[in-house]
């Protein structure tokens, strides 16, 4: 049997209140995405850390990672203890990606479409199992899901580039009839919170972002919150604990008399035959709004978990934690999650391995790299790397006073260091292509890498040789990496003039190719090919 | 047409052929343009030596006839510093902060509508112009005029460098090109490729593509950017230099504090004292001395009046 349509939903006091809240709750993170940045001071005030730390789900899967929890993701036990008092009600009033979905909701038409599927309710607590089983065998992708870090990373990979796009083109110097409307907001933005450098907002992974958050706005067209209701793993955490809560709506059950409240629950909490779970209760006052008898309460009661858990089959709890088990090691331990000579984690970041289990793919780093050198990968490094964070030196390099990913990473997968261990903290090697770069390929003195190289006592120095060239005897500057200096920050690729494949590459430490051999040429004095003014005397006759 | 009028027409046209090249021929030599070579008036620069960073600016400027003599009332004034890097005042990679606030004053105090702030760093943007104490200096004058802006990519606009010997046109941002009155506020740096960093080698900040690609035959092409940049005036800020493992530095080591400051309206010739600084000539630098040789400049220091305050 189907349950009949939604019907439209009623007004009221309460559901005014909820709006409110849900209001200030998407503004509150909005802003705290946005504070996610480089503001004048190396350490960060509130970030959207903040909000990613009272996630409930990513303390689970880091206790499971590592057998204990990061310090810092402790706070999501006050969500915890709050859900276990008050149930499920973080869904209905504080969660951004709920409130933009109950938002997007109110432009998706009823349709046929849109009935209650009670049996469906149950995926996401076997998605959740098949999510959090493989966590201690290998890599999570828990974060691929969750969604606080689904929208997050959204926001990071599609929504925040686009933004500056967006901006850019409709702007004054574009002439577009809008300009004089967009460009003061654009200004504002810039001024303050957008990346300033040249952007290249199209990452490759700016459509598989923009996918899936699509699809989970999609399925609204099949139902109110039926990401919410069938598929979410945090919701299907956070109902798990539900089961312990004491606020509890009364009646419980849909009244035989009138039946207004199953059909209108965006929960999905009834079962068919008008029982209502509790758990899955999201105290959105939909139901207690629209009750004409006035019969609807929220009341404290002693929780009866045995009567209210959710009716898990044993088969599909077997099926998921088999699908968890064939697929942890599936990503993780059958070799496919090897990171390639390339591939280069944010600094401080732990072996590739325990990378993978600690990251939650929230894509936090992303936003607030302020040369936007840090990327999500798609397959590069293995199906387990999947929107995890590697260094595009193309895009960005690691700026070296920088220590912000450390700071806005939730789960500590990415250390927070202190600017001057973070100076000295190799991320990699850089090793010069001899086939590309000028001085070795085409005998043209360059010196970008040097200049830019940012490490004081500079990573990049010269052997200068005299060489015979087809036109003549030249004077030629070799650069060569200090191995014992360089911290493979990438700057001298990112700002390498050569077009397409750069003169300098940057190496993960352990698969940088081996030291070239020295340079041919008679050697000759560096300081007299540049001119080199270190250690003369200072003043002249025109000094003073 | 028959015979007659096709030698009439004949006749007209070349009448008028004749005329014209003769009034054209006329017109060269009434208005011969001035010739570049030999025409460098002789450059005036101004050095000052003190511990006010500050008030050495006023100092310096006054022998110039002021900063009234270079912002009119109304004017947009352009100022640009060097904001190159993720470095602090100290590490003397950057404009020293001091001095900058001190210009853009005088110049709001001159009457400029706006004064618009900008480089376009190596480093990261923000970072730079927090790091380096400009962006703070600046804003805390509190006059809505001044601004410190972060370059904007949309007004890059492709120029031709009609004297260009080695790059013939590239990008320049259009606020330096039409700016009533651009200043020009180097330091007096070490630069590993350029040798020295001062005043010409400034102009390299605000001119888009790919800076990269500009160092090949760099002293060439920093002669030929300013062929197009042309400041009204030059300050050479030389209260700290960095003498070695520029243009960037790092190592306080690296950095000789002089409390000298030098103002001209001819970089080259400003350049040529610069280098004196650090015990070179300005000949010595090959974008000074290609520089003189476009006629951007005088290189000869014997040729320039000094005014020491």
């Amino acid at each position: 049997m189907r349950a009949p349509f939604h019907q439209p939903q009623p007004g009221g006091m309460g559901i005014r209140a909820r709006r409110v809240v849900q209001m200030a709750g998407l503004l509150l993170y909005l802003w705290l995405f946005l504070a996610t940045a480089f503001s004048g001071a190396e350490a960060l005030g509130l970030h959207v850390g903040w909000f990613l730390r009272f996630d409930p789900l990513l303390l689970v899967a880091d206790t499971l990672a590592r057998g204990f929890p990061a310090s810092i993701l402790l706070w999501a036990l006050l969500l915890v203890a709050a859900t276990l008092v008050l149930g499920r009600f973080f869904c209905g009033w504080f969660c951004p990606l709920g409130t933009l979905l109950d938002a997007f909701s109110r432009l998706v038409p009823r349709n046929r479409r849109m009935v209650e599927r009670p049996r469906l309710r149950n995926l996401k607590y076997y998605l959740l199992l098949a999510l959090l089983i493989p966590i201690p065998f290998s890599g999570h992708l828990v974060g691929l899901l969750d969604p606080l870090c689904l929208l997050t990373r959204t926001l990071a990979v599609v929504g925040y580039p686009g933004t500056v796009w967006i901006g850019e083109k409709l702007g004054a110097a574009y002439g577009t009839p809008l300009a004089p409307v967009t460009e003061p907001v654009y200004q504002f933005l810039r001024h303050h919170y957008l990346p300033v450098g040249d952007y290249l907002w199209t990452w490759p992974l700016f459509r598989p972002t923009l996918v899936l958050f699509l699809t989970v706005f999609g399925l609204e067209f099949l139902g109110r919150r039926f990401w919410c209701k069938y598929l979410c793993p945090l919701g299907a955490l956070l109902s798990a604990l539900s089961v312990f809560a004491w606020l509890r709506r009364t009646p419980g059950r849909n009244c035989r008399d009138c039946g207004l409240c199953a059909p209108r629950c965006k929960a999905g909490a009834y079962d068919l035959g008008g029982r209502l779970r509790p758990n899955e209760c999201m105290l959105c006052l939909t139901c207690d709004s629209g009750c004409p008898e006035d019969r609807v309460r929220y009341r404290w009661s002693r929780p009866r978990p045995a009567k209210r858990a959710p009716d898990l089959t044993r088969r599909s709890v077997v099926f998921s934690i088999a699908t968890g088990v064939v697929a942890g090691p599936g990503l993780g331990m059958a070799g496919l999650n090897r990171p390639g000579p390339r591939t280069l984690r944010p600094p401080g970041a732990q072996a590739e391995a325990r990378f993978l289990r600690q990251c939650a793919r929230c894509g936090a780093c992303s936003k607030v790299c302020p040369t936007q050198g840090l990327v999500p990968t798609l397959l590069e490094t293995g199906p387990g790397g999947l929107w995890t964070p590697v260094f595009d030196f193309c895009s960005g390099y690691c700026e070296l006073g920088c220590t912000l990913c450390g700071q806005v990473c939730p789960t500590g997968a990415i250390p927070h260091l202190m600017p001057e261990v973070k100076a000295k903290t190799r991320i990699g090697l850089a090793s010069f292509d001899e086939k590309r770069c000028l001085p070795f390929a085409k005998h043209e003195n360059c010196l970008v890498c040097e200049e830019v190289c940012p490490t004081g006592e500079k990573a990049i120095v010269f052997d200068a040789r005299r060489i015979d060239t087809p036109e003549g005897p030249k004077d030629i500057l070799f650069p060569r990496v200090r191995r014992d200096l360089c911290i493979g920050c990438g700057i001298c690729e990112n700002k390498c003039p050569l077009e397409g494949d750069k003169g300098v590459i940057t190496f993960r430490t352990e698969a940088v190719p081996p030291e070239p051999p020295p340079p041919p040429g008679v050697p000759v004095d560096v300081d007299q090919v540049r001119s080199s003014v270190g250690g003369a005397p200072y003043g002249g006759p025109y000094g003073d | 047409m028959n015979r007659r009028e096709f030698l009439k027409i004949t006749a007209r046209l070349s009448t008028y052929g004749l005329a014209t090249l003769a009034t054209g021929g006329a017109g060269r030599i009434l208005f011969r343009p001035r010739k570049v070579e030999g025409a460098i008036p002789r450059p005036t620069i101004v050095l000052g030596r003190a511990e006010d960073h500050a008030r050495l600016v006023d100092s310096v400027l006054a022998p110039l006839g002021g900063m009234k003599a270079f912002v009119k009332p109304g004017a947009r004034v352009v100022v640009k510093p060097n904001i190159g890097w993720d470095r602090t005042p100290e590490q003397a990679a950057n404009t020293n902060p001091v001095i900058v606030r001190r210009v853009v004053e005088l110049a709001l105090e001159a009457g400029a509508s706006s004064v618009q702030v900008f480089d376009r760093p190596v480093n990261d943007a923000q970072r730079c112009y927090v790091n380096s104490g400009i962006k703070k200096a600046v804003e805390s004058l509190g006059d809505s005029r001044a601004r410190v802006e972060y370059m904007d990519k949309r007004l890059f606009v492709d120029m031709d460098i009609q004297k260009g010997a080695s790059i013939h046109s590239w990008q320049f941002y259009k606020p330096c090109l039409t700016a009533d009155t651009f200043i020009n506020i180097p330091i007096a740096k070490h630069h590993s490729s350029a040798t020295l960093s001062m005043a010409l080698k400034n102009m390299m900040g605000p001119v888009g593509g790919r800076r990269g690609l500009l160092h090949v035959s760099l002293h060439q092409r920093i002669a030929d950017l300013n062929t197009v940049l042309r400041p009204h005036l030059h300050i050479l800020d030389a209260t700290r230099i960095l003498t070695a493992n520029g243009p960037q530095g790092g190592n306080l080591s690296d950095v000789r504090v002089l409390n000298r400051l030098g103002a001209s309206t001819d970089p080259v010739a400003l350049d040529a004292w610069g280098a004196t600084l650090f015990a070179k000539e300005g000949a010595s630098i090959e974008h000074v001395l290609l520089s003189y040789k476009q006629g951007l400049g005088e290189i000869d220091l014997d040729k320039a009046k000094f005014v020491r305050v």
